[in-house]
């Protein structure tokens, strides 16, 4: 442990943007829709809203308190956590996790949020007006694919890829306060008011002559307007409300929503004071990230896809993927935007701004655990923290780059960014709630708080949150954890690169427990009591 | 819009807004940098 002292959070509403930042991403713009309309409409808001107040409050509050437990015994990241929760040694092993899975998801997360950037870029200049859907789509996959330089150079997305990971590692070398705080007060309002902007736009857009216009209520006139895509958003499909499927997806979006389950969390909470508030502010971060979901992401994408390409056309971009609602159906949609060239191009700037910001305000969040690890093991500085982060981050982004479309950033996506979250939030949670005991942990969220909880949530933190987790981690391993690892469906051309996508990924993972035992070898020669 | 996804859309909105809004104007009010200090020697 470093002797320096632990950097503070400059004001409260600096943190709660910050873990708000942290908690916003894509996927409360591009997830979200598509997973409502897949999963009952109306009907899935009723799991959505269980699972959040089953799972998702109670693991924001219990990585809250794990967070500020380990940060005030000199512990910035989940290894060190562990221990402090559970004297035992493999404590810290299984805090490995903590530091593995947001290093991982930074680098191809980095590349993902490259792209918003670039589209922020093609809408500025216009290089995406007068495309029609197929030329909307080779415009993206040319850019995914180095292969195909029909429309991008290849040196395009690396260009973008560079910049973005460069602002990335410039925030946070600038520090808690000075980096990422500032980011956040800044990102978090330009991201609310882009996204205000554009809904009642979208909102206000008059119905529109489709090709197939079914499920609308402008069908025999054959035109679709926004109220029927909400109509397609938030109408009950009452059949799902009994399938499990339907309540797995529900938790698996408030768990992906949240970032719970990352370790970037924990690393934002460790800055807290002992006597920091943490019951209040953890809800009122997870009632801003539900807003910018239910609110904002919800009124976007899907009306403005529904008025211009029909319910049935928002079925068929839904199921081509969150990528192509994003980057192939919301450009087209600005295209034909009322208002010419000038709405096209502030449309288009706004969409892919606020995913920007949505991007990098939960990027260098992924960035922090790893840095603190690093700073306060091996005494490296914020700088050089940052510029080794920067450095591995680019090294291997490039390889997302390269390999893209033989399923590369797939394999990361599936192992590090949904599978791995299950298990750390399972293992936090069996550790802070179990090991060190209900009572100690209601008393520890409650020091210093400014809400008093009922007492009901210690009872589901203590039983209903494990065992929802459990059943997740128990269903997902038989639905698409095997399938996943034997590859089911995946082409044999894309064998070699998942496999070695996977050996990279294990290389990160040794490299890291072995971090883990030097680190604590060192504090051990330093006369530091360690498990 | 159809009743039904009106009845749907708008709990949720109310709920996620309602709560938003709450724990803003609860963490307002309870903001130590809010909290009004008494004149100094005004306590004995």
């Amino acid at each position: 442990m470093s002797d320096k002292p632990r950097e503070q959070w400059g004001s409260r509403i600096g943190l709660i943007l910050a873990m708000a930042g942290n908690a916003v991403g894509l996927g409360n713009f591009l997830r979200f829709p598509r997973q409502a309309v897949e999963n009952g409409g109306g009907t899935f808001m009723i799991p959505y809203f269980v699972a959040f107040l089953l799972v998702g409050i109670p693991l924001m509050w219990i990585e809250w308190g794990v967070g500020r437990h380990g940060g005030l015994r000199g512990h910035g990241s989940v290894p060190g956590m562990f221990e402090s929760l559970w004297k035992n040694p493999v404590a810290k092993y299984l805090g490995v996790l903590g530091i593995f899975m947001p290093l991982v998801v930074l680098i191809y997360y980095c590349y993902i949020e490259s792209w918003t950037l670039a589209w922020t870029f093609f809408s500025a200049t216009g290089a995406t007006q007068g495309l029609d859907q197929q030329g909307m789509r080779s415009f993206l996959s040319s850019y995914q694919n180095l292969g195909d330089a029909s429309v991008h150079s290849m040196w395009t997305p690396f260009l973008f890829f560079v910049i973005t990971l460069g602002i990335n590692i410039w925030v946070v070398s600038k520090g808690l306060m000075g980096g990422i705080e500032k980011l956040a007060k800044i990102g978090m309002p330009i991201l609310f008011i882009f996204a205000a902007i554009l809904v009642i736009r979208v909102l206000s857009l008059p119905a529109h002559a489709v090709a197939d216009a079914v499920g609308c209520v402008g069908a025999a006139a054959g035109t679709c307007g926004p109220a029927d895509g909400l109509n397609f958003m938030f109408t009950p499909d009452w059949s799902k409300l009994g399938n499990a499927k339907v309540w797995l997806a529900a938790a698996g979006q408030i768990f992906f929503t949240l970032s719970v389950g990352m370790g970037s969390l924990q690393a934002y909470a460790s800055y807290l004071k002992k006597k920091d508030d943490m019951t209040l502010s953890g809800l009122a971060t997870c009632a801003t990230n539900e807003t910018a979901e239910v609110v904002l992401g919800g009124s976007l994408a899907i009306p403005a896809v529904v008025t211009f390409f029909g319910v049935t056309g928002a079925v068929a971009i839904s199921k081509a993927g969150g990528f192509d609602l994003g980057f192939v159906a919301m450009p087209l949609v600005f295209n034909q935007l009322p208002g010419g060239q000038i709405m096209t191009v502030a449309a288009g700037v706004m969409w892919f701004g606020l995913l920007f910001f949505a991007g990098i305000t939960s990027s260098v969040s992924m960035a922090t655990p790893v840095m603190s690890f690093m700073e306060e093991n091996f005494g490296w500085t914020r700088k050089q923290s940052g510029l080794g982060i920067g450095a591995l981050a680019l090294l291997l982004g490039f390889l997302h780059i390269v390999f893209y479309q033989g399923g590369f950033l797939d394999e990361w996506d599936y192992w590090a960014g949904t599978f791995g979250l299950v298990i750390l939030a399972l293992v936090e949670t069996i550790l802070f709630v179990w090991v060190f005991g209900p009572e100690n942990m209601w008393r520890e969220l409650h020091e210093g708080a400014s809400l008093q909880l009922p007492r009901f949530f210690k009872f589901v933190m203590t039983y209903i949150t494990p065992v929802f987790l459990l059943v997740m981690m128990g269903w997902w391993t038989v639905t698409e954890a095997i399938p996943t690892l034997m590859m089911e469906g995946k082409p044999e051309s894309e064998h070699a690169v998942r496999w070695a996508s996977r050996g990279v990924m294990l290389g990160i993972l040794v490299v890291q427990l072995l971090l883990i035992r030097a680190a604590w070898k060192r504090r051990r020669a330093r006369g530091e009591v360690v498990a | 819009m159809n009743t039904t996804a009106l009845v749907f859309m708008l709990g949720a909105w109310i709920f996620v807004l309602g709560l938003t809004i709450w724990c803003f104007y609860r963490l307002m009010k309870t903001d130590p940098a809010n909290e009004k200090v008494p004149p100094p020697g005004s306590i004995p």
